[in-house]
């Protein structure tokens, strides 16, 4: 729509159309583009610490000798100044819900309602002792008690992190604990080569065939990466309706060496959303730039510039990014009764001009610098770049701190 | 990047090559799995022999190692020509398009050899491909046929912009992978831009038995 107008009451968006009259408070936004809050479906905020830590390593050297031993030393207070800078970026880059996988729920809880944005926390579970937790049973407890400080932008889910972390035992209870409590599942699976061909040795299946013959894969689990997967594998998640976050930049970066097999997800009815995974193999979390890299490398790797086109590419990030949190009710389109959940992008720049085509600017020429102002549940927390909630040079001071203190603990 | 190509001399392997040579790729090695068995899980059986001329035709050194073509041996046949190699090459080269039988194993073996598995054309547009190939020089001869739909004619055809044309038809009427990928039909390359001379068939002999067949190539000469 054109020079329209967009009316929110408290949360909700009451009214879409031409000269909706005057309101208690009117955001002028001409030479700008309102579109839904962008979300990532898939990443670990607080790892926003480790952004430029180690890079340019091979995949296991870089987690047995860098990540995994610093996230040996995390604690509560670590995992909120890194969740709080990653939210001050996401909400600067236009993400308006992200979908968490990490440790120590009550510093992210923190952080996200000091900033307002909205946030799905996935208790990670491993069976092996981390810095939260000994075992699985403990970080089922733990997810049970975040359940209840449950909110309607702090949404607890579970994050068995892998089929080859996380034992059959412990992925079959995460599903049972996930149904009594109507809540989704996420899990890494077919993300690098080394892991599937681990999976053929150790259980004679593929990640997601294994998934599959225990009876894990469901509608309520969202598999991240999934890169590595067949054809079959895909028609089980179709079949299932078990959700994809893709992750295009991070798989890029770690060279994990397969391009997930979008056309074939979507010809299985697949949702696939987009992730950047963490700052630390990304390394930032701007969705903007995910959705260019997504499509190019789909175009690149199949030889056909019409395999993702730019509207796809945007509902990833978008419609399907709700749909795949099971959230497509009340977010990722600008509809009537809908929360409001929007960003608003300043398209008057030099980069975005002329306006042949808005998606087309969206999806390949604008990045997460562009959005002037985002509103989450109704609220707004950026207007002009001026995030409303946070103090930035506060954050970015605080989290660096934290991050050399932690750097040196190793 | 130092590469061996596991080729059975059709376009598919070729055609890997070419694509990896043309982004700065140095093509070490062919590999060639001669299987006895012609039921082979993995390699391409007729007119294998024949892969040493197109490999004198590029000065590359090509490998072959029989294979008894079995399911369980012919994947250790395949790893130990690999291992023989591997101190002088970074990975491996395969013209898997969408077989992931295929494809899985080349992967786990280079996996296990600390090598890189290269496959440039998987997952493309099996339709793009042939046009590709055939716009970028290949002259490929069909060299045996089991599908419906394919019948004795196409032994000995050489692939040109018709052909893929029928092919296309073929497929929705039959549903073949217009590449032959699922074993609908055999090829062998008699051209393409990395050869010195094309090669041209000097006799050859078709065997039909009235579902399948094959274009056995009995001897090859370079055109002068």
């Amino acid at each position: 729509m054109n020079n329209g107008d967009i009316c929110i009451e408290d949360n909700k968006i009451v009214d879409i159309g031409i000269d909706l009259g005057k309101n208690d408070d009117v955001i002028d936004c001409s030479d700008k583009a309102i579109l839904p809050g962008l979300i990532n479906s898939h990443t670990h905020v607080a790892m926003t610490l480790f952004r430029g830590f180690a890079d340019d390593m091979l995949l296991q050297d870089w987690l047995q000798n860098k990540i995994w031993p610093l996230e040996s030393k995390l604690t509560e207070e670590y995992v909120y100044q890194g969740t709080l800078l990653g939210v001050l970026e996401l909400i600067k880059s236009g993400t308006t819900t992200f979908n968490d996988m990490y440790f120590f729920g009550r510093g992210v809880k923190n952080a996200v309602e000091e900033g307002g944005i909205r946030a799905f926390f996935s208790q990670g579970v491993l069976d092996n002792p981390t810095a939260e937790f000994q075992n699985a049973d403990q970080a089922f407890k733990l997810f049970k008690s975040l359940l209840k400080e449950k909110t309607e932008l702090f949404i607890p889910t579970i994050g068995t992190h892998s089929p080859y972390t996380c034992n059959k035992e412990t992925l079959l209870k995460a599903k049972e604990i996930a149904k009594k409590n109507k809540s989704m599942i996420h899990i890494h699976a077919s993300e690098t080569r080394k892991e599937v061909y681990d999976s053929i040795k150790v259980t004679g299946k593929r990640p997601i065939e294994y998934l599959q013959d225990i009876g894990f894969l469901g509608k309520e689990i969202l598999v991240a990466h999934a890169g590595w997967t067949t054809k079959g594998e895909v028609l089980l998640m179709g079949n299932s309706g078990a959700k994809v976050s893709h992750c295009p930049v991070s798989n890029m970066k770690l060279a994990v060496g397969a391009v997930a097999p979008l056309p074939e997800m979507f010809n299985n009815h697949v949702t696939v959303s987009l992730g950047t995974d963490s700052a630390a193999s990304n390394n930032n979390l701007d969705i903007f730039e995910t959705m260019k890299v997504a499509t190019l490398l789909q175009k690149m790797h199949r030889w056909d510039a019409r395999i993702l086109p730019a509207q796809k590419t945007l509902d990833m990030a978008t419609i399907d990014g709700a749909r795949s949190l099971g959230m497509h009710k009340s977010i990722g389109s600008i509809e009537v009764d809908k929360n409001a959940d929007l960003i608003i992008l300043d398209i008057k720049k030099p980069h975005l001009y002329p306006v042949h085509n808005i998606l087309s600017n969206i999806v390949y020429s604008a990045n997460g610098n562009d959005v002037w102002g985002t509103i989450v549940n109704g609220e707004i927390i950026m207007k002009n770049r001026i995030i409303t909630r946070l103090i930035e040079e506060e954050v970015l001071e605080k989290s660096s701190t934290a991050a050399y203190k932690l750097s040196e603990e190793l | 990047m130092k590469v061996a190509v596991l080729t059975s001399g059709g376009k598919d392997s070729l055609f890997s090559a070419y694509i990896l040579a043309s982004q700065g790729f140095e093509i070490r090695y062919m590999i060639s799995i001669d299987p006895e068995n012609p039921e082979s899980y993995m390699f391409h059986y007729p007119n294998v022999r024949f892969v040493k001329d197109q490999c004198n035709n590029m000065d590359i050194q090509v490998v072959t190692k029989k294979t008894k073509g079995h399911k369980q041996t012919e994947i250790m046949d395949l790893k130990s020509a690999i291992n023989s190699l591997k101190n002088e090459i970074d990975g491996v080269v395969s013209g898997a398009i969408s077989s992931e039988y295929q494809k899985q194993r080349i992967d786990m073996t280079c996996e296990e050899l600390g090598l890189i598995s290269f496959s440039p054309i998987w997952h493309k547009n099996p339709e793009c491909l042939l046009r590709d190939m055939v716009n970028a020089g290949f002259k490929i001869v069909i060299t045996s046929i089991a599908a419906e739909g394919l019948g004795s004619d196409w032994l000995g055809k050489i692939i040109d912009e018709k052909c893929i044309t029928d092919l296309i038809n073929l497929k929705r009427k039959y549903g073949i992978h217009i590449n032959g990928e699922g074993g609908e039909y055999e090829t062998f390359v008699l051209d393409m831009p990395l050869f010195k001379k094309p090669l041209k068939i000097g006799s050859a002999n078709i065997k039909w038995d009235g579902i399948s067949g094959t274009y056995d190539i009995h001897n090859l000469d370079i055109v002068k």
